[in-house]
């Protein structure tokens, strides 16, 4: 097998690791050092049984409903209840960087002679395995009892809609292309 | 593709210092201030109109129900609204945020991944003479799985030195075919091989077939083990009783590199005409050397080489005479007034696979001396035989060659072709299958090959160009020993590691 054959099983080991990724449009989610000091609701996928789909900020998610602002168009309320699926990125979790790094270090096994027998496979597995985990790890699914409480802490609204608001003055966040 | 260790290390640092965070946030309602997580360089009140203030740093202030603190206050669409110190009563906010950013425990994994994955190249660079080279590997069944049986024409380090090399597969079982040899390319050289082929000589029960270094290969019988092997540091019977991989070896001098030693064995009286049989290798010690003259000649390998090639004489006697010095493993037997005489000298250049060879030995001889120079051998075996006749083998050529599983024409062509040759680069590898002739008794394998391969020059070579020490070496080979003994010494406890190790596989 060449480097280049062993660049691509890296590569395909890292994707079939089950990396987590959002739909969000580039540079929405920040990483986790600037989102801390930013006020933003997290980027927001939801899906209904009939297969359509929202997508955009969580400007606030109450015990029955959940509110979205798409990139295009006037803040959304939706039912809770038709939500068929809801994804959330909190935070850019840059994981990217850990596929880089172990395919990197993958790839560096090749001047291990032998021990490339034994430090290959321990790269091929904790490499991808710990980048999945990193891709996960600001990923919120409504996939378990409690799961929107902890979508709301990342809203732009953690404690609801502010009385009073004028929904139709909500803007997005500005992206820099 | 090469990832050096420092760019390894660099990578880390920078991705543990500027990548995969994760983000710990908490949200308190107002009357639950005190429970704030006050690690969070940053806190976000949020306020009942929509409105938050992002304040760092940031305190409570318990006497005064608010808190006070530097930053914004952003409007409901996170435009700033005001900048500066803030004190904001705990009454008007609906909800604390703070969030407390950590390394990913996928980074420290990766982290730790990475420390040991450097070490073990940095290990293999630090030693750079100590890694893995020395021309074709072969790889044969033993009946229990692949093994590293011989190895291919290890002293045609340059065109005018191809030469053909016959290595005794001693551990093959013979008695099968069709043969499968593996031939690899595991060190950064080119190998050009002109032929490979199988030697097959058909046994009698009960012999084995040894070849000599005059080309011929006898038929023995009667092998019997020493019965004592006495070495410097002491018995050493166990060790070259067997052909088991257990071998017998030393450390080299600390003053001088070509400092000899003598081995002493003793055997049960012989009935006919005895041989020695005696399978060895080289240490780490020549290839060591060999490297070094690579590195003090730098940059003028290449000139060197081609006085090599263009037949200059000067050149190719400094050569032999640096490979005299160290020398190889002396045969003695007793002579008649008392003393001990040479009869034959035994030099199988290479560090990888022992090759057994037999050295026919005056009438009656049981007892043999080995001189050799210390630490520069291995004695994977030795036994007194009986000759009894000379074979000649059949020469088999390969039927088939196989590059990753499948077969390679063009690879079978130029190995069967004397005119042509099978150039390899690192990892390159191929299965050659012989189709053994029918024998009662099975056959006693031979690997012969021929052609010669070019060590490529590595840049941490380069930095050690010297040509006065160069000069030294070709010049004064022994003082040169001397002087490089105390460097070998340093290196000798971790080499053999250092070596194995630092083998070009591909995965």
């Amino acid at each position: 097998m060449s480097a280049r054959s062993a660049a691509v099983l890296v590569l395909v080991t890292v994707l079939a690791a089950g990396c987590a990724g959002t739909r969000g449009p580039s540079g929405y989610l920040q990483p986790a050092p600037v989102t801390q000091r930013e006020a933003y609701g997290g980027w927001l996928t939801l899906e209904f049984e009939d297969g359509a789909r929202i997508d955009g900020e969580l400007i606030a998610a109450t015990s029955d409903s959940v509110f979205v602002l798409p990139t295009a168009g006037p803040l959304r309320a939706v039912p809770r209840a038709q939500v068929h699926r809801a994804v959330l990125g909190a935070y850019d979790a840059q994981w990217g960087s850990l596929g880089v790094w172990t395919m990197v270090g993958s790839l560096a096994t090749l001047s291990h002679g032998l021990i490339l027998g034994l430090s290959l496979p321990v790269w091929l597995i904790a490499g991808p395995i710990a980048t999945g985990a990193a891709s996960r790890a600001p990923i919120v699914k409504d996939d378990h009892p409690g799961a929107w409480v902890r979508m709301a802490m990342f809203a732009r609204f953690p404690a609801g809609l502010p009385d009073g608001l004028d929904r139709s003055a909500l803007r997005g966040r500005v992206l820099r292309r | 593709m090469r990832v050096s260790p420092a760019g390894i290390l660099l990578f880390v640092a920078v991705c543990t210092v500027g990548c995969a965070k994760t983000l710990q946030r908490r949200v308190t309602p107002p009357e639950e201030v005190a429970t704030l997580d006050r690690r969070a360089p940053f806190l976000k009140a949020h306020l009942r109109d929509g409105h938050v203030y992002v304040l760092s740093p940031w305190r409570h202030e318990t006497d005064s129900a608010r808190i006070v603190g530097h930053g914004v206050r952003l409007g409901v669409n996170r435009d700033t609204l005001a900048r500066g110190d803030f004190a904001v009563p705990l009454d008007s906010v609906v909800l604390f945020e703070t969030n407390v950013v950590h390394t990913s425990a996928s980074v420290i994994v990766l982290s730790v991944l990475s420390g040991i994955s450097a070490g073990v190249t940095v290990f293999c660079i630090a030693n750079p003479k100590a890694c893995f080279g020395s021309c074709p590997t072969f790889y044969v069944s033993d009946g229990a799985g692949d093994a590293l049986q011989a190895e291919g024409f290890s002293a045609s380090i340059a065109p005018s030195l191809e030469a053909t090399d016959v290595d005794h597969l001693f551990r093959a079982p013979g008695d099968r075919t069709p043969v499968r040899v593996r031939m690899e390319n595991e060190a950064l050289e080119t190998h050009v091989v002109r032929f490979v082929r199988l030697l097959a000589a058909p046994r009698a029960p009960g012999t084995r077939v040894f070849a000599a270094a005059d080309g011929r290969f006898w038929r023995a019988t009667e092998i019997a083990a020493p019965l004592v092997c006495r070495a410097p540091e002491g018995d050493c019977l166990s060790l070259v009783a067997q052909f088991d991989g257990r071998e017998r070896t030393s450390l080299a001098d600390s003053t001088d590199l070509a400092a000899r030693e003598v081995l002493e064995l003793a055997f049960p009286a012989p009935r006919g005409r005895p041989a020695l049989v005696l399978s060895s290798r080289q240490s780490l010690l020549p290839t060591f050397l060999l490297y070094q003259a690579f590195a003090w000649l730098g940059t003028s390998v290449g000139d060197w080489l081609a006085r090599l090639e263009r037949g200059d004489r000067a050149v190719s006697d400094r050569v032999r005479d640096v490979t005299q010095v160290l020398g190889g493993i002396e045969v003695l037997v007793p002579a008649p007034d008392g003393g001990w005489v040479a009869v034959d000298t035994v030099i199988e250049t290479g560090p990888l696979a022992a090759d057994t060879r037999v050295i026919p030995l005056p009438a009656h001889t049981d007892r043999v001396r080995l001189r050799l120079a210390k630490g520069a051998w291995r004695l994977e075996w030795a036994a007194l035989a009986t000759l009894t006749d000379t074979v000649t083998p059949v020469r088999v050529l390969p039927a088939a060659v196989l590059r990753d599983g499948r077969e390679d024409p063009d690879a079978l062509a130029r190995l069967r072709d004397t005119a042509a040759v099978l150039v390899t680069l690192p990892g390159d590898a191929y299965t050659l299958v012989f189709d053994l002739p029918p024998a009662a008794a099975g056959h006693e394998l031979f690997l012969e090959s021929r052609g010669y391969y070019l060590e490529w020059m590595r840049s941490e070579w380069i930095a050690e160009e010297n040509p006065l020490r160069a000069a030294q070496l070709l010049l004064h080979p022994a003082a040169a020993l001397r002087d490089l003994a105390p460097a070998f010494k340093q290196a000798e406890p971790d080499i053999e590691q250092a070596f194995w190790n630092s083998r070009y596989v591909r995965p």
